[in-house]
């Protein structure tokens, strides 16, 4: 009976602290694919960011390099801009250029269906499947991301 | 046998009086930021002394007068260091 309870009160304990987190090897709800328009066969990198991120505002000039260092465009690059405020996420996405396209997760349901611990957060998407993912701030996030790729199996 | 039959339903009134009771509390715990969330504690008027840099000038002044130090108020890093 002892037992019982102890397991009982552990499943209740769990229930409250589990989060549905994306974690690597995990499969993409399709809702999300559709949102984020992942193309089917083609490898997917996810840049979340925000306009009060200072780090990201710093990383995606290198991630612009890095896509044109793609010339064969054979990565998709996504950007999801998580501020809650349409305006600006507007403004910093003009600010910067970003010539990749973004899904403005002004509701943030993408980003918590991710989950990532921190910001930017980089995820790594093959066949609808998240394969790896970076988070907070890396130097240098375009020769990262070749690195990645590299280790994936996937050459530029 | 006889003893445990009797004690049974109270075993599970206690064991749902406690699981409602969690459930209630948890309700009162302090929701936790997330990292995506923090747009609004990243503004100018969420700093200390606010949006005016003067007013932290003068705050720091009155604490240097009368502390005889000064310093320790700002804040460093930014990432999450997970990396």
């Amino acid at each position: 009976m002892r037992a019982r309870s102890l397991a009982f009160f552990m499943a209740l304990f769990l229930a409250g602290n589990t989060t549905n987190a994306y974690e690597i090897g995990d499969t993409i709800d399709p809702e999300i694919t559709e949102k984020l328009n992942i193309e089917h066969g083609k490898p997917a990198v996810i840049e979340f960011f925000a306009s009060w991120c200072a780090s990201c505002a710093k990383e995606i000039p290198e991630i612009h390099d890095f896509i044109r260092e793609d010339k064969k465009n054979i990565v998709q690059v996504i950007g999801v801009d998580v501020d809650e405020e349409l305006d600006d996420g507007k403004k910093f996405q003009s600010d910067l250029n970003i010539s990749f396209p973004v899904y403005d997760d002004t509701d943030q349901r993408v980003v918590e269906a991710f989950g990532p611990i921190g910001m930017p957060a980089l995820y790594y998407v093959i066949d609808n499947k998240v394969v790896r993912k970076r988070i907070g701030p890396i130097n240098h996030i375009d020769d990262q991301i070749r690195e990645d790729l590299g280790d994936l199996g996937i050459e530029l | 046998m006889i003893v445990s039959k009797i004690h049974k339903p109270l075993v599970y009134k206690k064991m749902l009086l406690i699981s409602v009771s969690t459930l209630l509390l948890g309700g009162c715990a302090v929701q936790e930021v997330k990292p995506w969330q923090k747009g609004t504690l990243a503004k100018e008027t969420m700093r200390f002394g606010g949006p005016n840099p003067m007013i932290k000038k003068f705050d720091e002044h009155i604490y240097t007068s009368k502390e005889g130090t000064k310093g320790g108020g700002g804040v460093s890093g930014g990432g999450c260091g997970c990396n």
